[in-house]
């Protein structure tokens, strides 16, 4: 994995080091077999362990799981209690799927689909930013841009300890900055100065944009829309989901293309959109898309909390 | 003087702090997502264009050297 270590040498990360490393030495350790006996296994009966341990987390989860129930309730009030239980289940298991996918990005070939606007923005290796979200394979987007574009990064939240010893995002040619490095903002916006495509998730709450998902009041991450106006590059929004077969489907949509690129648009700067109504357009889409494939979402996350 | 002030009201205004120390460290002082913020509202408000690449440089790290790094921008 091809994480940013630029904070490494702070003095607060080099003095807590050497408490950690014994700790970080052995979960290291021990995610290292538990990766190797799963990647010997074939990727079907990968998926069949993982989604039944997720399943039996959340049977055991009572908060999780309630928290996942009421969450698809309140968003499709048409489902009943047990349809509604059935999903969150169902979602949980290919959620676990989707995350531990993460750690055999190699193997992960995934198909990919666009209109020919977008392909263009993919292949012209000027840089995009890309708003994506926690659905079916939840890599799988930087993944694809790495198929098209020389630099595609994305926020990563694996603890440094594992990230260090592991190398699964840059076997795939995906730089991945940790979420928590104090250089992370800064590496962010350099890179979307230099052409890179970035993939951010967005569906999760943060305390920065109001929207409306499914039909109630939250906030959300508005750093995507930020980064695309700041740097003048098109913003789009993609999405990865697992087939019946197993097989990932990477999904890509132009949402934006700041007026400055577009000749008939320069002269119309009212047509410029806000950060607001940008994150806006990007949950309208959100919510279209987890009402088509409800059951790759990650529905027990407090997505709600205000 | 008027970017100093709409840059010192944004900041004080994110941090609900009605005094600001012009030597201190700016993203120590805002969050980075309001940072962008401040970037954008700047250049819409200022008609400038600023190279935010720059902004996180380690000479501009104090508001006194971001304020006069706008400026800069702007009386070019």
């Amino acid at each position: 994995m091809t994480v940013n270590n630029s904070e490494k040498l702070e003095p607060s990360v080099m003095e807590s080091a050497p408490l950690m490393s014994l700790k970080q030495k052995s979960l290291s350790k021990l995610l290292k077999l538990l990766l190797a006996a799963l990647t010997k296994l074939t990727r079907t009966r990968r998926k069949k362990l993982i989604k039944n341990i997720g399943k039996t987390i959340l049977y055991f989860a009572n908060k999780t799981r309630l928290r996942a129930i009421k969450n698809i309730t309140n968003a499709m009030p048409e489902l009943s209690i047990k349809e509604a239980t059935n999903l969150a289940f169902d979602a949980y298991g290919n959620c676990a799927y989707g995350v531990a996918e993460s750690f055999w990005l190699s193997e992960v070939e995934p198909d990919i689909f666009c209109d020919e606007d977008t392909l263009r923005i993919l292949q012209s290796g000027e840089g995009a930013c890309i708003a994506t979200m926690h659905l079916g394979c939840y890599e799988a987007v930087p993944l694809a841009v790495a198929k098209f574009a020389k630099e595609s990064v994305t926020l990563s939240n694996i603890p440094r300890f594992l990230a260090d010893s592991m190398d699964f995002y840059s076997a795939v040619n995906i730089t991945a900055i940790n979420k928590n490095s104090s250089s992370a903002f800064s590496e962010l916006l350099k890179k979307s100065g230099s052409n890179a495509y970035l993939s951010l998730h967005c569906d999760l709450y943060a305390n920065q944009t109001d929207v409306t998902f499914f039909g109630q009041e939250t906030k959300a991450p508005a750093g995507i829309a930020l980064l695309a106006k700041m740097s003048k590059k098109p913003l789009l929004l993609a999405y990865a989901i697992y087939q019946g077969d197993g097989q990932v489907q990477v999904f890509f949509e132009t949402l934006y293309v700041n007026p400055n690129l577009t000749a008939q648009t320069s002269s119309k700067q009212e047509t410029e959109p806000t950060v607001d109504q940008i994150m806006s357009k990007i949950y309208q889409r959100f919510e279209q898309i987890i009402k088509q494939y409800p059951n790759q979402w990650y529905w027990s996350y407090n997505r709600w909390k205000n | 003087m008027l970017i100093q002030q709409s840059i010192i009201h944004f900041i004080e205004e994110k941090s609900h702090c009605p005094l600001t120390d012009l030597t201190d460290h700016l993203l120590g002082t805002i969050k980075s997502f309001d940072f962008m913020m401040l970037i954008l509202e700047l250049e819409q408000k200022f008609n400038l264009k600023l190279p935010f690449e720059q902004a996180l440089s380690a000479n501009l790290k104090q508001i006194d050297q971001f304020i006069s790094w706008v400026e800069r921008h702007h009386d070019s």
